[in-house]
């Protein structure tokens, strides 16, 4: 929790360079008259009686540049003019930008199909297919249709007599020609009394006699000269055995490529047809029907796959794939749009790396992991492709590498699937590489503004990436016209989501509602996410009450339930101040002492706080010390608030002198970290009460920034501020005296609670507007602030005349310490 | 010198052989199916061949391995070498062939004795040492049905059919039912019977109309039936059998009963299986060889003693 004391919501006209103290010449300003507290809206200028009878709004409420600025980034069909879309979260960026692209993109034609088909070349790069919308998914159709009608097919062309029968003509002529040489072989062998013999691994020549080897002892009695005849006869043979053995492997050679070519025919035969007519019914598709003639040669060339039985091979007890498998033939549909009616709008609320570029899965099997093309899944760009994909900057910027993806597929017009792991090195294991697909689309960032500010300072890309914003304005006017728009897109919202309507009177509460939330009583809210909440929680009470529709009283609830879930914190801060655990006087006077007013911001809630600031001052050397920044417990903002004082005291009041003034300002009880300037006013005030020995009036209160000059600045929180005082005081009894000091310039902002509103009515309470800090000075201590005469001397008894003069004195004092001091040392010397 | 060995085992225990009572509906006895087995690892087909049937015709399995003493007296030769298929010579030795012939045997065995297990049938397994045509003959006595694959000994003949010179000499010796061809099909492939009016050829009949067993009435397909032209009551015989037995004949009648006539019109007949009656007159031995190396279906071929 920190305290703030805000700047204002907008640019206030800063006035430096008018009259310094302009607020003199018109006197005290009088206090503000309840009707300047809080603008109503009057449910007698509405035409209706219920939003029932209002038409839906199609547009939206004063975001004329946002939506013009969507329309020129959507319509330029250039590179890099991609859009991002700013405007803080809830103010309706994503419902506007997608109700403007739907209505856009419904014109427009259906992009093409993409699909993933096996690459027969190079099976590591499947092949990206484009086909018209919905061809996609017939051809994945058609090519399971093909594989389911291949199954039968070519088995059975395999089994037909007429194939088995050429099949046996080719074996038995390779069978035929071997033996038929063997037996040749045999018969000269025989010619000369030896015999040819099959041994357990090959042939071999020995002598015979009537068809029988002859035994060895019988051999061992013949001569040397018959022995040694045998033995040559037997080499010569064995020579010409081994060229009828070489020769083997060449007639196997030439029956088994026989027996290919057969099978190839049969098996064109087979599936040569039916491929033929998915030829024919995709023939304007080129890239298609390269694909089906390689279909048709891996087919060929792999009629085992189809000829053999299927099933589920198992390992180890661990089923593996399908075997034969047909996978290489499917078709994967990475982006079907056979039902999509115009373009795509694709919204991706998860933005990680692979949900927008695509990622490829792999299934475990045996331990290890597997992939092909059929397990490429598509990314949000994929689906986006030919349309528009919206995406919440922040959350891209915070997945790792999404960023960079998204910019990568920007710049180079196409979208490649690459694991995040490769890409940078981490595994180098064989992956998939599907083939790059154009992209043509426009990416729409929806962010805050800073994020945007920041993008274009840090990032060189995203100027030429995202070259068109669409700003989204936080409030619009309130203007009679724009009420009605109001009115209407509150009937909208009760009907989108099924509410009871909103009579007239709670409409007004709404509006009222809106311009609080705007912080601006001229102003109203575009937060649209906050009004939504705010009608769900109208129509539970409305329908609490039985109620057939949403009243004033129920809109009233709403807002003060939502306060009640959230301002325990508020309701111990206001406890600790009624228990005097921490010091707020709202009563009497006291020197050097203020009610300064912060600002406690809890979520989206915010409540405003009395701050005691208290001064002390004494000689010095012109230093004014903010204790808060001395602790680092001041923020950069308040610290300049407190320089800036500084320097309008010194040249207010000590324009001649040196400013011999020791000053010390601190927020008692403070004890989180002050931002802000919205103090300075008051840090002012309690500087110069300390000076002047004024007593400052405790039933008041006061907020505003200073500039040099003492003109008083608009500052922001002004309703929770004034609104704390009050809750304060009057848990202690209001007398009629108390009330608050706030920037003539936030009168403007003023869309004060009703109980405040009614103190005021009633003279209770008071909201004063000052302009100068002299009109502070006089409405906080009771006596004239004084204006300078042309010696620029103020009058006897003014407030600053008693500055001035104290400031003299510590400068007298000053100045007589240094002499004390020069004669002293000239004594010494 | 002949060395026997047997074992025997069971693949299905409490259930009988019941050959007997095949023989007893009017068909062949056949209770015992041998099959020739030697070091050559293309007699394997002719195992898977030699259980199916005796499964279907409830027989024992006998598988008879022999051990070329061929092989044996050449590689006692102090020159013999063996040149494999991929040209390699290699010495061989005595020791090496008793070796590499017990492997090839322990290997027939037990793919025999896997082969009878899921056919739950009886079966036994026999190593002997010899001449192949003794060693046949002598073994055949024991057997109903011989099935030849591609048995050939370990010397290769000069000329002529590879298998046909053992199915010949089986057919001028054995007095038992021969299977074999150059394939032998499964007995699920169509069947063609060859009719003449013979004992035999009525044995070829019933054993025909066991072996297609109940699934061959029930596809309603008619069996093929060669027969000779001009023998009407043989024609009206047949016919007569196969309606008693739920079966219709296709009738295919030959002007003669050359092997080359009977091999086209079995062809054309669309059969994979040709069951004739061995008494024909194309159990002449060189009739015979002939069919062998034309046809490409299997041949049964019936005893009329079996």
């Amino acid at each position: 929790m920190s305290e703030h004391f805000e700047r204002p919501p907008s640019a206030i006209p800063a006035g430096s360079g008018g009259d310094p103290f302009a607020g003199e010449d018109g006197g005290l300003p009088d206090p503000l008259p309840p009707e300047q507290l809080y603008r109503r809206c009057d449910p007698a200028r509405f035409d209706f009686e219920t939003t029932a009878e209002l038409e839906d709004l199609q547009g939206v409420v004063g975001q004329e540049r946002a939506l013009e600025a969507l329309h020129f980034g959507v319509g330029i069909r250039r590179e890099g003019y991609n859009l991002f879309v700013l405007g803080p979260p809830g103010i309706g960026k994503y419902t506007v930008v997608r109700q403007y692209l739907e209505d856009r993109a419904g014109k427009a034609p259906v992009p093409d199909d993409w699909c993933y088909v096996y690459n027969f070349s190079e099976p590591s790069r499947p092949r990206a297919l484009r086909l018209p919308a919905g061809r996609g998914r017939a051809l994945r159709e058609d090519m399971a249709r093909l594989v389911e009608d291949l199954k039968t097919a070519i088995p059975a062309a395999f089994e037909t007599e007429e194939y088995q029968a050429r099949v046996r003509e080719i074996e038995e002529e390779f069978k035929e020609r071997r033996e038929r040489a063997f037996h040749e072989l045999a018969r000269e062998a025989e010619e000369q009394g030896i015999a040819l013999i099959r041994t357990p691994g090959g042939f071999a020549f020995a002598p015979q006699r009537d068809g029988q080897v002859i035994k060895p002892e019988e051999y061992e009695r013949l001569s040397a000269e018959e022995k040694k005849h045998i033995e040559e006869v037997v080499n010569r043979l064995q020579e010409k055995l081994e060229a009828i053995l070489l020769r083997i492997p060449h007639w196997q050679r030439e029956a088994r490529e026989r027996l290919r070519a057969l099978d190839h025919e049969v098996g064109l035969f087979a599936a040569g047809n039916l491929i033929e007519e998915l030829k024919k019914k995709y023939a304007s598709l080129e890239a298609v029907t390269t694909y089906l003639e390689q279909v048709q040669e891996d087919i060929i060339s792999n009629l085992g796959d189809f000829r053999s039985r299927e099933g589920v091979s198992q390992v180890l007890g661990m089923p593996l794939a399908e075997t034969p498998s047909y996978r290489r033939y499917e078709v994967n549909v990475l982006v079907d749009h056979g039902d999509q009616q115009g373009a795509p709008v694709i919204y991706e609320d998860s933005p990680l790396y692979q949900n927008l570029v695509g990622r490829v899965e792999y299934q475990a099997q045996m331990g290890a992991l597997v992939t092909d093309f059929t397990l490429i899944k598509p990314g949000a760009l994929h689906r986006a492709n030919g349309g528009y994909l919206i995406l919440e900057a922040h959350k891209v910027l915070m997945q790792p590498y999404a960023w960079e993806g998204l910019k990568q597929v920007l710049r180079s017009q196409e979208l490649r699937i690459q694991s995040l792991g490769k890409l940078y090195s981490l595994v180098s294991t064989v992956s998939l590489e599907p083939e790059p697909i154009p992209v043509d689309m426009k990416v729409v960032l929806l962010g805050d503004r800073l994020l945007y500010y920041l993008l274009m300072a840090y990032d060189a890309e995203f100027a030429e990436l995202f070259k068109v914003a669409a700003d989204f304005e936080e409030e619009v006017v309130r203007t009679p016209e724009n009420d009605r728009l109001y009115a209407r897109l509150l009937a909208t919202m009760a009907r989108r989501e099924s509410l009871l309507p909103l009579d007239r009177h709670a409409v007004a509460r709404v509006l009222e509602h809106a311009a609080r939330l705007a912080e601006d009583a001229e102003k109203l809210t575009t937060h649209l996410l906050d009004l939504a909440d705010l009608l769900r929680e109208a129509d539970y009470w409305a329908r609490q009450r039985r109620r057939d529709c949403i009243g004033r009283e129920d809109v009233q609830q709403a807002i003060d339930a939502q306060i009640h879930r959230l301002d325990r914190i508020r309701q111990r801060a206001y406890e600790n101040i009624r228990r005097r655990v921490v010091l707020i006087d709202t009563n009497g006077e006291r020197v050097g002492q203020i009610n300064g007013l912060s600002v406690v911001q809890l979520g989206n809630f915010a409540f405003g706080q009395p701050t005691r600031i208290t001064a002390n001052t004494r000689l010095g050397e012109g230093e004014v010390i903010d204790i808060e920044r001395e602790v680092e417990l001041g923020g950069a903002i308040h610290s300049k608030g407190v320089l800036i004082l500084s320097s309008f005291l010194a040249s207010r009041y000590a324009t001649n002198l040196p400013l011999s003034l020791s000053a010390s300002l601190v927020f008692e009880q403070s004890y989180g970290l002050v931002e802000g300037d919205s103090a300075s006013v008051a840090e002012l005030c309690a500087l110069l009460s300390s000076l002047a020995r004024v007593p400052i009036r405790q039933y008041l209160a006061v907020t505003g920034s200073i500039n040099q000059h003492g003109q008083v600045q608009a500052i922001g929180g002004v309703n929770e501020k004034i609104e704390g005082f009050f809750d304060v005081c009057r848990e202690r009894g209001l007398d009629g005296r108390h009330g608050v000091l706030i920037p003539q310039s936030n009168v403007i902002h003023l869309m004060l609670r009703q109980d405040v509103v009614e103190a005021v009515r009633e003279g209770r309470f008071h909201v004063y507007p000052i302009a100068h800090i002299d009109q502070a000075i006089e409405r906080l201590t009771g006596l004239p602030a004084g204006k300078p005469d042309a010696q620029g001397r103020f009058p006897e008894g003014s407030v600053n005349r008693r500055v001035a003069d104290r400031l003299a004195e510590l400068s007298h004092i000053r100045q007589e310490f240094a002499k004390a001091a020069h004669e002293h040392e000239e004594s010494h010397d | 010198m002949t060395e026997t060995g047997t074992e025997t085992g069971t693949g299905a225990e409490g259930k009988h052989s019941t050959a007997a009572a095949a023989g007893g509906r009017g068909g062949p006895a056949i209770r015992r199916v041998l099959v020739v087995l030697d070091a050559s690892t293309d007699t394997y087909e002719a195992l898977e061949a030699a259980t199916t049937l005796a499964a279907r015709l409830e027989a024992e399995v006998m598988g008879l391995f022999i051990e070329d003493v061929n092989l044996l007296r050449l590689a006692a030769l102090p020159f013999a070498r063996e040149i494999g298929l991929g040209s390699h010579s290699r010495r061989l030795a005595p020791e090496e062939m008793e070796r590499r012939l017990r492997a090839r045997a322990r290997a027939a065995r037990t793919r025999l004795a896997a082969q009878a297990r899921q056919a739950r049938i009886q079966w036994s397994f026999e190593v002997r040492r010899g001449e192949w045509r003794e060693t046949l003959e002598t073994s055949t006595l024991e057997a109903d049905l011989l099935v030849l694959g591609e048995f050939t000994g370990a010397v290769v003949p000069p000329a002529g059919p590879r298998t046909g010179h053992v199915l010949s000499h089986c057919l001028g010796r054995c007095r038992c039912t021969l299977f074999a061809g150059r394939r032998l099909h499964r007995l699920q492939s169509p069947m063609v019977l060859m009719a003449d009016d013979t004992a035999a050829a009525w044995h070829a009949l019933e054993l025909a109309l066991r072996l297609q067993g109940a699934e061959g009435r029930a596809d309603g397909r008619p069996l093929p039936v060669l027969l000779p032209a001009g023998h009407p009551e043989l024609e009206e015989a047949v016919r007569r059998l196969l309606q008693a037995r739920g079966l219709h004949a296709r009738f295919h009648r030959l002007q003669d009963l050359r092997p080359a006539t009977i091999t086209r019109a079995a062809e054309a007949a669309g059969g994979d299986i040709l069951i004739a009656g061995a008494a024909q007159t194309l159990a002449e031995r060189r009739e015979l060889e002939d069919l062998l190396e034309d046809i490409h279906c299997s041949l049964m071929l019936v005893s009329e003693d079996t």
